[in-house]
């Protein structure tokens, strides 16, 4: 008993070991090669932090109506133009504010592109400003007008 | 296509894992290498689907393996990378396609459909496996196995059915084995087949293989997983019964044939030769397998939940 609880320990670590060495090696075979190059195309990341890394600081509201949920549902970015969406959802799970930094948008935002030009769909709004750094940041809210105007006044930068 | 690419890296990294993990544990015991050859083909179509919905989400910036900068690097190759790398695949569909959907469509269960009749020295059989299997502790998973003799002269045995899986043997082998005792341990190979998982899984595993189709790493660990499938049977049987001489004995007497020969078309004599050559082959290894039995050293077990865990942790970094 006490051999075969052995040699299954045995069986175990070996089996993490080089579970171990191979991440080790994918890993350093794959920066290796490539380096830390930037990845092609949208992608989605984690949090506003690993987007910072990729696009640098994103425009975040200040404050949010009590029916919305932050953090944002989903966070796009896109490190090659530089481009970042963010996806804020209602308590219930339904998107509600969208906002981002550039015309362009992630296959998974199509539907919207439309919005950041004024044609909405029914219930959304959408408006625009310039950023501190210069750049245009793009408000999508379904909602009222007067949220859509302190969402705006209230993003950061 | 990044779905298919990711299905690609996803089944090579498995392939790699599970290749080193066979040199680096040894000997490692056929139920062992069978359960991992399942784990290998169930787990990248999970692990995609799982990324893809974004139910277990891994930001890229930490991916293990970045497939999208694989598959920039492989389209700058040009034709040179393209027109090898697509025949390949290609090859390996045909393969599927013909080897296996099709005989399987076009089957359509032959066996079910033979005349199949009570016998009383199979019944015999069964019940006393049943005894030595309630002895090892095994014999709840086979205590509902019914057996039939099967009215065909090709030397058959097989575990039969999905939801009431029945043994089969047929009147052609029957008359080709020697003994009771090497009866007993064909019937003890095919109810261990159950006792491994049985026809269900099989199938299940074989659904999970087919999405990978197009993947030659797939292909070579679903023909592992055939091989691993009755070495772990024979593993089993052997420790049902205890006699892994009659079971060696049994396996030359089954394939010790080129059994019918009245089929003459080029087709068919080529397609039969094909068989009965890696039915040689697998023959040879088992019987090999089962001599050696007595005196090599006690294979060494791995937790599967381990080898899930594992495997999974380090897909789910392929992206």
């Amino acid at each position: 008993m006490g051999q075969i609880v052995f040699r299954r320990l045995r069986a175990g670590l070996a089996a993490l070991l080089w579970t171990m060495a191979l991440v080790g090696g994918l890993y350093a075979l794959d920066r290796s090669l490539w380096g830390e190059r930037p990845i092609a195309g949208w992608q989605l990341v984690s949090s506003l932090d690993d987007a910072a890394k990729h696009v640098g600081p994103i425009h975040a509201p200040a404050l949010l109506p009590q029916r919305f949920a932050w953090p944002p549902k989903q966070i796009w970015v896109n490190a090659e133009t530089q481009g970042w969406w963010l996806e804020v959802a209602a308590r219930d799970g339904v998107p509600v504010l969208l906002i981002s930094g550039q015309l362009a948008s992630p296959p998974a935002m199509k539907a919207m592109t439309g919005c950041l030009r004024g044609d909405c769909p029914p219930e959304w709004r959408s408006r625009s400003r310039l950023g501190q750094n210069g750049k245009r940041v793009f408000v999508l809210v379904r909602g009222t007008e007067l949220e859509l105007e302190r969402i705006l006044r209230g993003l950061g930068h | 296509m990044i779905v298919f690419s990711t299905l690609l890296f996803q089944g090579l990294v498995a392939a790699l894992w599970l290749a080193g993990l066979r040199f680096t544990i040894r000997p490692m015991a056929p139920l062992t290498w069978m359960l991992l050859l399942l784990v290998v083909i169930v787990l990248p179509p999970i692990c995609v689907f799982l990324s893809f919905v974004g139910i277990l989400p891994v930001p890229e910036t930490w991916a293990l393996l970045r497939i999208s900068l694989w598959q920039d690097a492989a389209y700058s190759l040009g034709w040179f990378f393209a027109i090898p790398f697509g025949v390949l695949l290609l090859g390996t569909t045909g393969i599927f396609v013909a080897q296996e959907l099709l005989p399987t469509l076009l089957s359509s269960d032959r066996l079910a459909r033979k005349l199949r009749e009570v016998d009383a020295r199979l019944d015999e059989s069964l019940a006393r496996i049943n005894v030595l299997a309630e002895g090892k502790g095994v014999g709840k998973r086979i205590a509902h196995l019914k057996i039939y003799r099967l009215n065909s002269q090709q030397p058959l045995a097989a575990l039969h059915g999905l939801m009431r899986p029945v043994v089969l043997v047929s009147d052609g082998l029957l008359r080709r084995l020697k003994n009771d005792a090497e009866l007993d341990a064909v019937v003890a190979h095919e109810a261990a087949h159950l006792i491994a998982g049985g026809n269900r899984t099989f199938v299940l595993v074989w659904i999970f293989r087919s999405v990978q189709a197009f993947n030659p790493l797939t292909l070579v660990a679903w023909r592992s997983l055939i091989l691993a499938r009755e070495l772990a049977a024979d593993q089993l049987a052997v420790e049902i019964t205890g006699q892994p001489l009659d079971l060696a004995s049994a396996l030359l007497q089954r394939y010790g044939s080129n059994g019918d020969k009245s089929d003459f078309s080029f087709i068919a004599r080529t397609r039969r030769e094909i068989t009965r050559r890696a039915q040689v082959s697998t023959t040879r290894l088992r019987v090999g397998e089962l001599l050696g039995q007595g005196h090599r050293a006690l294979p060494v077990p791995v937790s599967l939940l381990l080898a899930v865990l594992l495997l999974g942790g380090i897909l789910l970094w392929v992206r």
